[in-house]
């Protein structure tokens, strides 16, 4: 059997349409769709077994339809194999096509669909493999490294661009695994090299032009993500721990990555952004308008405009931002609904009026990217307070993270007064010194008092400043590898901080001043790069972007569900705004500019008492014939 | 006639030079394009050899058909060995074309 025959990022899942090639069989189905023009919201439905008849759980079924208001439709088998889209309103659909993934499983023959009533039902074969090497998620190929922050360093450094390792990367890694062991530590090396080089390389334009850099360029730790020190504990992991082949993982050992499974009632709506492919869809933000409507927004920090989706509907629209704001990174709605944007290249804040559909703006920080020790300002993340929306201290200034030179800087938008804090040391050479992107502050919320910002440095630590007397405050020291990024806050001023390289989430409750614990994720490099909690269910939400899913871990039972993804390759998912009121999460899919695609806003319903409800009351026996 | 032969000597001399601009302003351009310069600089040893250095490690064979061809399979294809243990990485994206027209130019490169 050719193990490498469906490698194609990991779509060694199999894809099935109603109307149809498939991959497996190469039998066309020849099953009409016929309307019976019915005036209820008609369900679309089946069951998923095996070829000896055993129902099969935890499938993920993606169904994509003219006539759909979002591009694709997605739900989970239950236990018993069955699926149901019960509000799919199927008769007055056309081009239906349906899309069956489970790792350990490829479908068999044709499905067989059939009306029932005034609804669809549609029975599906799948065969079990043993072999899942060309299903596998990136992360999966990390499982072998031990848990210590020098192999935490990896995932952290390598995943915040690209899955890793990637098909490509395999590819080449396979290519020097013969080596002996001192031969191939150079190699990996040289791959940190490279790895620095496009570091620059994907700058926009001219800046992005490696050619006319001097050397030196690339070796200064100011001009990097990584530094030296980190080298120095990534690369000999590396060296010992990196699988030589990628041809084979057993489907026994990939289940030791999973949790257990989002249930039958999750919807789970894709929405294809416009072009260009060279397009990099950065933070989400939600806002509901005076009339109740709610928004999803997105920002291209590529290209100067922002999405605004109306999930509801699939309505979408650009909207450009005003002239000579560059780099949007982060949104975030205030309690007014307003919508706040950092802008990383040009060194703004903006704040968007969704009525009026207007902007006021400052300048924040210093412009630029980072030239060597110098540092650009890079104004990165706004800090909110629970509930995801902006913090305002008790003089109104807003706080927001310096990412080039690992300082916060306070913002007071009534004067455009700013005001700057050092961020802890990090323990950088001195050639490199402090102020630099590696030190890296990231992600910040404030405490409900608003007397309190705690702010992520990437290499360094978890701290806090006082608002009022503009002093850290508390420091935790987090081991450098480990990578904390986009952290979140509960109304009890409980810190939830993924651990980006770690693969877990560290609980520390800010007022008692003490950490609380440390969940792991079941797949430890899945790459969390943000968390929001959610008022609605107690939950904290984490994407897994490496492992192409979305984890929930439920506050008071300190245990994960995890919500795997129709969309496999290259997603990164940054921030998840959340419907406090119903619990629905929503996110972008965020792969760099260089990787192209997929560009989709999500909407996620997770399973809920009333949605379950719902599927229950659908017709639970289509057997097929 | 010595005039006539130094001015054509000249002459020859000038329009070689700026031959070998045009080469080597078509060159850098094939390089950016196919991502080069990311391992590889004209002059300086980087990540891989220079283009300079491959030139004078392989003087006298851009007339041999074949072993253009495997140079060109190399940028394609990627390899390792030849210049230590890291592999170069394959460029699947560049035609057999475009790869021998940059083997050739490569051997018009001239020392600054």
């Amino acid at each position: 059997m050719k193990l490498f025959e469906f490698r194609n990022g990991y779509a060694g899942r199999m894809s099935l349409s109603m109307n149809m090639r498939t991959l497996i069989g190469g039998v066309c189905a020849s099953v009409l769709m016929a309307t019976t023009g019915g005036a209820m919201a008609a369900a679309l439905e089946g069951r998923v077994k095996d070829v000896d008849g055993q129902p099969v759980g935890g499938v993920i079924v993606t169904v994509t339809a003219k006539g759909l208001n979002s591009n694709t439709l997605t739900t989970y088998t239950s236990t018993n194999g069955h699926f149901a889209f019960p509000d799919i309103g199927a008769d007055k659909l056309t081009a239906k096509s349906l899309r069956i993934q489970k790792i350990g499983y490829v479908p068999v023959g044709t499905p067989k669909i059939k009306m029932q009533g005034k609804g669809y039902v549609a029975s599906v074969d799948v065969k079990h493999i043993d072999n899942v090497a060309s299903q596998v998620p990136g992360s999966a190929w990390m499982a072998g490294f031990p848990d210590k922050p020098a192999a935490h360093s990896i995932v952290l450094n390598c995943a915040q661009c690209h899955h890793f390792p990637f098909p490509k990367a395999m590819d080449y890694i396979a290519k020097f695994s013969a080596l002996p062991d001192d031969q191939r530590e150079k190699v990996w090396y040289d791959v940190m090299k490279f790895m620095r080089v496009k570091a620059i390389a994907i700058a926009p334009g001219d800046a992005g032009d490696v050619s006319k850099y001097p050397l030196k360029t690339f070796s200064h730790d100011g001009n990097n993500g990584f530094s030296k020190q980190d080298e120095a504990m990534m690369v000999p992991m590396l060296t010992k721990y990196m699988p030589k082949k990628f041809d084979t993982y057993a489907f026994a050992d990939y289940q030791k990555l999973l949790a257990p499974i989002g249930g039958p009632a999750t919807l789970i709506r894709e929405y294809q952004l416009p072009p260009p492919d060279q397009s990099m869809w950065h933070d989400s933000a939600i806002v509901r308008k005076k009339d109740g409507t709610l928004f999803m927004y997105a920002a291209d920090w590529v290209n100067p405009r922002m999405a605004r989706l109306n999930p509801a509907t699939g309505e979408l629209r650009m909207m450009p931002f005003p002239k000579g704001l560059a780099g949007a990174h982060t949104l975030v709605p205030d309690h007014d609904g307003k919508i706040w944007v950092t802008f990383q290249v040009s060194s703004h804040m903006g704040r968007f009026d969704p009525e009026t559909e207007t902007w006021q703006t400052w300048t924040v920080g210093k412009s630029g990217w980072t030239e060597g020790s110098e540092g650009g300002g890079l104004i990165h993340s706004i800090a909110y307070k629970a509930g995801f929306e902006v913090g305002f201290d008790a003089g109104g200034g807003v706080w927001s993270s310096l990412g080039g030179t690992n300082q916060l800087v306070r913002l007071d938008p009534k004067t455009g007064k700013t005001a700057v804090v050092d961020g802890p040391p990090t323990g950088e050479a001195p050639e490199v010194g402090e102020r630099t992107l590696v030190s890296g502050i990231y992600g910040g919320v404030m405490t409900a008092d608003g007397k309190h910002v705690w702010f992520t440095q990437l290499e360094g630590s978890l701290f806090s400043v006082n608002t009022e007397t503009m002093k850290i405050e508390q420091i935790v020291a987090i081991p450098r590898g480990d990578g904390p990024r986009r952290l979140t806050i509960d109304k009890n001023d409980i810190l939830y901080v993924p651990l980006n390289g770690a693969g877990s989430l560290l609980v520390y409750d800010a007022r008692a001043k003490k950490t609380v614990g440390s969940y792991p994720l079941p797949d430890r490099a899945a790459a969390p790069y943000s968390a929001n909690w959610d008022a609605f269910s107690n939950s904290v939400w984490m994407g897994g972007g490496s492992a192409s899913r979305m984890y929930r871990f439920d506050v008071a039972s300190k245990s994960y569900t995890e919500y795997p993804l129709p969309s496999t390759e290259n997603i990164i998912i940054r921030t998840i705004p959340i419907d406090q009121k119903t619990g629905d999460v929503y996110f972008s899919y965020s792969p760099v500019a260089l990787l192209k695609k997929p560009h989709m806003m999500v909407w996620l319903k997770p399973d809920t008492a009333e949605q379950a409800k719902k599927t229950a009351k659908v017709s639970t026996d289509a057997s097929g014939s | 006639m010595r005039l006539v032969l130094g001015i054509s000597a000249v002459l020859v001399g000038l329009s070689g030079m700026g031959n070998a601009m045009a080469n080597e302003k078509l060159f850098v351009e094939k390089a950016k394009k196919n991502h080069c310069y990311e391992c590889h600089r004209n002059g300086e040893a980087f990540i891989g050899p220079s283009f300079l250095q491959i030139k004078d490690r392989y003087k006298g064979q851009e007339s041999n058909k074949e072993f253009v061809d495997y140079l060109a399979n190399k940028i394609i294809n990627g390899g390792g060995g030849a210049w230590g243990p890291t592999p170069m990485n394959s460029n699947p994206q560049v035609s057999k074309a475009e790869a021998k027209k940059i083997v050739k130019l490569i051997f018009k490169l001239e020392k600054q």
